[in-house]
């Protein structure tokens, strides 16, 4: 291994090869060694290693299609406490993150950083300026991480979020997409229903609340555009925990909002599978 | 049972009225020659009509058997064997041709061409005198689909020689982007018209192809004197020949708008038939923006330069071409469009010496990491097609068009005799007689809505597109959208979860551009039924200004084609289709 490594390192210094020099990266990347991901480390700040991985004549397409994604995405599924700590770095260096595309692959790897670090949420509020080009792909990123604390972030970005007049409103996409799609956590569920019994602040109105809680219980093809297709978790994935969530979900809309016939109809609809949903971790004969 | 049977062709009575059967069920009566009648298949586009009313002839009893046989038979008129059943009595009739064609040489391996065929397909293989067979085809997929989906074929004697065909491959982008031409993708569904005062030479015309013929031997020359070509006026269209009408290529302008048969015969036998639309060219005049999020960081620049711009819509133009349209760029440069107050005017620029192509300075988020469509607005007014080109969107898409309510019914139906890409039974030896084709519109979605951007159609597309033939098969792509097309073929996850855009075709598997994923090398092909749909769109009738802002019809170097809607049934099913609005 450690012969691997000195060679990895080797190629990362001398080579002017693009998947030379990310496959040397991985290699790094992949150790178990806290000194090779220091290493990397090192090698991922410079800017100079960076010009000879991605070379400035290339045309830039997309991050993921970029060489510095591999060893990036290597360290991200890496489980080494030191891997994620090189990610970490990564996140609080402002030379790395002028590069957008950098930026954006460090929001994807932060998906799988559980529980987020103080310095991942940091990364995560530096980018989540109405104005960032990282927004949107952070909203969706914090409840694929889906640590409590993530979803707290996604929560008060909801609420603090004030779309302008230019804007369509993107909360909508927020809670249509991504709350819908992980509408099976019970995190998730608990922040929906704070959304909805929670006392309005400005922006936070009522037909937003009743939004949450569609989101929870519906499924509109309406919502999505042609190329944005979003489909709900199977309801039998929700646990117990999250299922008594639904229910009080359910009570709260009954209680304090004027739901339509559609979503009354979708209420019902929900708790009366929920009431033939097992709990999969139940022994056979439990009932 | 003594039987008396009327039977008229194409209206007129034959044989003698006064002659009776005596039968009994199951007896079959054979009609002699008085009931045939020779009729001039050239250049006729009228159906044949056989009506055929038997009825009892006994005393006291004069009824008629069952319903009377009213069979139509649309052009092509290949000699074939055909049937029609009614529960009480069958009809089996045949078309065939009236004189061999003389045998221009005694060669033993000469070939006559006839044919046969007990399908009712159109039959275009033929029998010899030496044992021999001849295949002609003229596909209206290229790439000709391959695999499962290749055309079926009649078996072949042992030993004759194998088929000529070209690789089933489409252009490559080096071939999409040389010369000026639009005319390149041969055998398209659309023939077009050109506009008034447009000289009509061999750069602006159709261009049709043999796809395949066996057996190889027979080397057919591009110009080959052998294989001869006929235009038979369907629906009302004609076109005429651009220079020779000879050969394994030959070129077509449309004159009449409708729709046209092409024969292709050898040794005076139709050996091969497509079919194409007539229509006017469309001209769909567009402005081009890109947005630029800063003045130097790359990760806010769109890579794309004019130069690139310019050869993405040549190459665009060069898909849309099979379908008779064409986009021009508008040339007001003085009219800003549609801007959010986040961007001045002054961020306008118009691009120098290029008419139609401005850059646009924009917050950060207008072209990169933003989960609305209103970025494909920018600059936008109303009837003109507006492209944004952004770096890229939340999602990682390489573009997207941007949808108004079309409205209509959900279905359109194309008939005729090769089916619309041959989707089987095409008509075509050794398949059954074509059917009708039903397919499902796309007649809007909410990107924008109507009372915010009235008469808005737009797209954005973004750096994710990898090369030029990646940038021009998505905005041909999108852009299809826009004019109403669903996905030829569709992602099997949204088929199984019911939230499918497929347009329920499915045929060909790979090679039409409203594939959901396919490569643009291959995906490049559009067919006759997509043609009858994009001339639906309300982007080719513009309303009169008073109707809610839809102020400047499409102007461009065309003149603001109107090339009206060609003869299609869409009435079948007249819902709207559901959850627009929310």
């Amino acid at each position: 291994m450690s012969a691997q490594s000195e060679e990895a390192k080797r190629t990362l210094r001398e080579s002017e090869d693009p998947p030379a020099l990310a496959l040397a990266a991985q290699v790094l990347a992949a150790s178990a060694r806290p000194e090779d991901h220091g290493a990397l480390l090192d090698f991922l700040r410079s800017e100079e290693f960076r010009g000879r991985l991605d070379p400035p004549s290339e045309p830039r397409t997309s991050p993921e299609d970029r060489w510095i994604a591999k060893p990036l995405f290597t360290l991200e599924e890496n489980r080494a406490p030191s891997a994620h700590a090189a990610l970490a770095a990564l996140m609080g260096d402002p030379a790395f993150n002028a590069d957008l595309d950098c930026t954006d692959l460090l929001v994807e790897v932060s998906a799988s950083m559980r529980p987020p670090s103080p310095s991942v949420i940091a990364f995560w509020r530096r980018y989540t300026s109405a104005d960032s080009p990282h927004l949107h792909a952070i909203m969706r990123v914090l409840l694929e991480n889906g640590d409590p604390l993530a979803v707290a972030e996604f929560e008060g970005l909801l609420l603090a979020a004030a779309p302008g007049p230019d804007d369509d409103d993107y909360r909508l996409d927020w809670l249509r997409r991504w709350v819908l799609r992980h509408r099976d956590s019970p995190h998730v569920l608990a922040m929906v229903e704070r959304l909805v019994a929670l006392p309005r602040p400005p922006s936070w109105t009522t037909e937003m609340q009743l939004v949450a809680a569609e989101v929870v219980f519906m499924h509109k093809r309406s919502w999505y555009r042609l190329n944005q297709m979003v489909l709900p978790p199977p309801l039998g994935q929700t646990p117990p925990e999250g299922r008594a969530t639904l229910r009080r979900i359910a009570d709260l809309v009954h209680a304090r909002l004027q739901a339509g016939e559609a979503l009354k109809e979708a209420m019902a609809a929900t708790l009366a599978q929920l009431d033939e949903v097992r709990d999969a971790s139940s022994p056979p004969d439990a009932r | 049972m003594r039987v008396a049977v009327q039977v008229t062709l194409n209206g007129a009575a034959l044989g003698n009225p006064d002659q009776r059967w005596t039968v009994r069920r199951t007896d079959r009566i054979s009609f002699d020659a008085s009931y045939s009648r020779v009729i001039d298949v050239e250049g006729r586009s009228e159906p044949m009509e056989l009506a055929v009313e038997p009825r009892v002839d006994e005393p006291g009893n004069t009824a008629a058997i069952g319903a009377a046989v009213r069979h139509r038979v649309p052009w092509p008129f290949s000699p074939r064997r055909l049937d029609v059943s009614r529960a009480e009595f069958a009809v089996e009739w045949e078309i065939s041709q009236d004189a061999p064609p003389a045998v221009a040489s005694e060669d033993p391996t000469a070939i006559l061409a006839c044919r046969e065929d007990r399908r009712g397909g159109v039959l275009f293989n033929t029998a010899t005198v030496a044992n021999r067979v001849l295949r002609v085809e003229v596909h209206d997929v290229l790439p000709v689909p391959t695999g499962a989906a290749r055309p079926r074929r009649p078996a072949f004697p042992r030993g004759t020689p194998p088929p000529w065909e070209e690789d089933a491959r489409g252009y490559t982008a080096a071939e999409l982007s040389a010369g000026t031409n639009l005319n390149l993708m041969e055998n398209p569904a659309v023939i077009p018209i050109m506009p008034e005062g447009v000289a009509r030479d061999a750069t602006n015309a159709a261009r049709f192809r043999v796809t395949y013929y066996r057996p190889r031997t027979l080397g057919f020359t591009e110009e080959d004197t052998r294989l001869t070509w006929r235009v038979v006026p369907l629906a009302g269209g004609t076109a005429t020949f651009c220079g020779r009408s000879t050969g394994r290529k030959v070129r077509l302008h449309g004159v009449r708008q409708g729709e046209v048969g092409l024969e292709v015969s050898f040794q005076g036998t139709v050996v091969a038939v497509c079919r194409a639309l007539v229509l006017p060219l469309a001209v769909i005049p567009f402005r081009c923006n890109v947005l630029y999020g800063h003045a130097t960081r790359a990760g806010l620049r769109p890579r794309s330069t004019w130069a690139d711009i310019q050869r993405h819509m040549l190459m665009c133009n060069r898909f849309l071409w099979q379908l008779g349209l064409k986009l021009e760029p508008h040339p007001d440069t003085a009219t800003i469009g549609w801007l959010p107050s986040a961007i001045p005017a002054a961020n306008v620029t118009p691009a120098p010496g290029m008419p139609g192509f401005f850059s646009v300075t924009v917050p950060p988020v207008w072209t990169r990491g933003f989960t609305t469509a209103r970025p494909a607005a920018v600059n936008s007014l109303p009837q003109v097609f507006n492209f944004a080109y952004v770096m890229r969107d939340a999602d990682g898409n390489l573009g997207a068009g941007c949808y108004t309510r079309v409205g209509g019914s959900r279905f359109i139906t194309d008939e005729g005799t090769p089916s619309t890409s041959w989707r089987r039974p095409s008509g075509v030896n050794p398949d059954g007689a074509a059917r009708a084709v039903r397919m499902r519109r796309l007649p809007g979605h909410w990107f924008f809505r109507n009372s915010a951007f009235p008469n808005r159609y737009a797209m954005y597309i973004t750096n994710g597109n990898r090369n030029d033939l990646s940038f021009a098969g998505t905005i041909a792509h999108e852009l299809l959208h826009i004019l109403g097309l669903n996905h030829r073929v569709e992602d099997p996850a949204l088929l199984a979860a019911g939230t499918d855009y497929c347009d329920r075709v499915r045929f060909p598997p790979r090679q039409n551009l409203m594939h959901w994923n396919e490569r643009s090398t291959i995906a490049q092909d559009l067919d006759i039924i997509q043609a009858r749909q994009v001339r639906l769109c309300p982007l080719f009738s513009p309303p009169a200004a008073a109707d809610g802002g839809g102020a400047p019809a499409p102007a461009g170097a065309g003149g603001g084609a109107a090339p009206g809607a060609p003869p299609a049934r869409t009435g079948e099913e007249e819902e709207e289709d559901d959850g627009e609005e929310d």
